[in-house]
């Protein structure tokens, strides 16, 4: 049950951050006599289905503009923070040595800063915008890939297939993408999962204190900080956008859960006992 | 424990300072030039001068660099360009409403992830497991910025039980610290869950049980405390990030503490305040961290005993 809502919610995001290329500039269209409409029956089949905002912009559309925005910070996010952090991280546990213990360091160091802080500085010294978003969280998010790399490889590393390649004179690039990478990618596939998640929280999160997307560009934080200002009146403002947002944050969530319940033996086992 | 506290409180230092010359080089990275940045389009040369000299951004950079990091040791962290006061009392002004904040919701979570955590694990499997799970996930993915707004809607709007902003009314705190504490509560109950399913196995619980102690002693005492040994960690390393969740929580409920200075320094471009608050925030949760170790190693006498 819980399975095929988790991956519903994920389709439709998908889908509503495809439709977000054919509504184009039309959702950012100021229609002032349908100032803070109401979502209605009547309107069902049309973009005013979940009502209007306070420049009358079609709820739906900008919701859909959102996803659109969510979808390309967590991809972005995700796909620079894993190479970033694997590579360090399986480099580090490779090598081991000196270099090992100096990217350690570095490790514990971006460990001991708490991270939306972090992201809330660059954001804010870098100017809001959409790349910086994506290039703040990086700098944040590449850490756990680095320390989850660096521990599957040190827990490897000394297998005999590694010393046999390294015995026929493998060079290390090779050794770490060939040898390496491919025993230590499910784990980090289920840290990328949950990384998905946090970046569309962060993603919001940075949007609603106004350093993340610009209007008239949309996103569900920034929707959701407009629409406190109309709590009373129009509460859907708030109400769509947040409900979105959960319920893909929880849809990922339950998908990576059930990512390392699958590929945890150990809790497998115990399940079914 | 002496030359373990030695050890835990050069890292401590070691760390601030390298946190320190990152914030530093922070205003550094401001793209263009950051006096021009920070006055706007209107500003005269004169004016843009003056302002280089009172930061002084106009001396080279290690002397810039010598002079912060003297001064941050002398708790002088520069003035403010807008309240025309020094950052460092304005800190001081808002730190303890923050810290209140994040107290709050750190006893909140506790009171709530406790009894939540323990029912799961000792009815695993079953639909108190379930549901209290599922409670747990959804705490863990609602946004406090979101759900924020929606408590305001039902407490304060809806029901008029409770304020909706500021924090001079009695029963201001409970909203903010509730939204603060929600995600907290969430993975706390899952951990302890979890931790207490593991201990549930071990053999001296089944020796206990053997021996008639009754399920009060067997669960209250030598199961839970064990189980409490991980989540103590967890709840440490997240106070900190309570601070960090804090800022957004703040901006919500218009709450006067250092994540509100925060972000309106941002929004004022009041570089000094926003670098003052980063430093101060950040050496706070690193000092928490460390805190949180020592707690753990006088917990678990093994930890002691192993450094």
């Amino acid at each position: 049950m819980l399975k095929y809502f988790s991956y519903s919610v994920v389709i439709v995001w998908l889908l509503m951050a495809f439709a977000g290329f054919f509504i184009g500039d039309h959702a950012n269209e100021v229609v002032l006599s349908q100032f803070l409409s109401p979502p209605s029956t009547q309107t069902l089949l049309s973009s005013q289905v979940l009502g209007a905002d306070e420049l009358g912009r079609p709820v739906l559309e900008r919701l859909i503009l959102g996803a659109q925005t969510s979808l390309f910070v967590a991809l972005g996010v995700v796909f620079f923070s894993a190479i970033i952090g694997t590579t360090i991280g399986i480099y580090s546990g490779y090598m081991g040595g000196l270099t090992d213990k100096i990217i350690t360091k570095i490790i514990d160091v971006f460990l001991a800063f708490p991270g939306l802080l972090l992201a809330i500085a660059l954001a804010a010294i870098l100017g809001p915008g959409i790349e910086n978003v994506v290039f703040a969280l990086v700098v944040v998010g590449w850490v756990g890939y680095a320390r989850l790399a660096r521990a599957q490889t040190l827990s490897i590393r000394h297998r005999e297939h590694i010393l046999a390649a390294r015995s026929l004179g493998v060079s290390t690039p090779l050794m770490l993408f060939r040898h390496v990478l491919p025993l230590i990618l499910a784990p980090l596939g289920v840290e990328a999962t949950f990384g998905i998640a946090g970046a569309v929280i962060s993603e919001a999160g940075l949007s609603f204190l106004g350093l993340g997307v610009q209007p008239p560009d949309a996103s569900w934080g920034s929707m959701i900080k407009e629409g406190t200002r109309y709590l009373l009146m129009a509460p859907h403002l708030v109400l769509a956008p947040g409900i979105a947002l959960m319920l893909v944050v929880l849809a990922v969530n339950l998908i990576g859960d059930q990512w390392r319940d699958y590929l945890d033996v150990k809790s497998r086992s115990s399940r079914s006992k | 424990m002496i030359s373990y506290f030695f050890r835990l409180l050069g890292s401590v230092i070691f760390i601030s300072w390298v946190v320190g010359t990152l914030v530093f080089f922070l205003i550094h990275l401001v793209p263009g030039d950051p006096v021009a940045v920070m006055l706007g389009d209107w500003a005269s040369p004169a004016d843009e001068t003056a302002l280089r000299e009172q930061l002084g951004l106009h001396l080279p950079i290690s002397t810039q660099y010598w002079n912060y990091i003297t001064g941050v040791f002398q708790l002088d962290l520069g003035e403010s360009l807008f309240f025309h006061q020094p950052v460092s009392e304005l800190i001081a002004e808002r730190f303890p409403m923050t810290l209140q904040l994040a107290l709050m919701a750190l006893i909140i979570a506790a009171l709530v992830s406790f009894p939540l955590g323990l029912w799961a694990a000792l009815r695993a499997g079953k639909w108190p497991d379930h549901l209290s799970m599922t409670v747990s996930l959804i705490g863990v993915s609602i946004p406090n910025f979101w759900l924020g707004p929606m408590l305001i809607l039902l407490f304060s709007l809806g029901l008029a039980w409770l304020p909706v902003s500021g924090a001079e009314q009695p029963f201001s705190w409970v909203l903010p610290a509730v939204t603060l504490g929600t995600a907290l509560a969430a993975i706390l109950a899952r951990m302890l869950r979890a931790s207490l399913l593991e201990v549930l196995h071990e053999d001296y619980i089944r020796t206990a049980q053997a021996k008639g102690l009754p399920a009060r002693l067997v669960y209250g005492k030598h199961a839970l405390l064990n189980a409490l040994l991980p989540v103590v960690t967890i709840l440490g390393l997240q106070l900190g990030t309570l601070l960090g969740g804090a800022v957004i929580t703040e901006v919500v409920f218009d709450w006067p503490g250092l994540g509100q200075l925060l972000v309106e320094s941002i929004q004022r471009r009041d570089y000094p305040v926003v670098q003052g608050c980063i430093l101060v925030i950040s050496v706070a949760y690193i000092t928490i961290n460390a805190l949180t170790e020592l707690a753990y190693g006088w917990l678990d006498p093994r930890i002691r005993v192993a450094k």
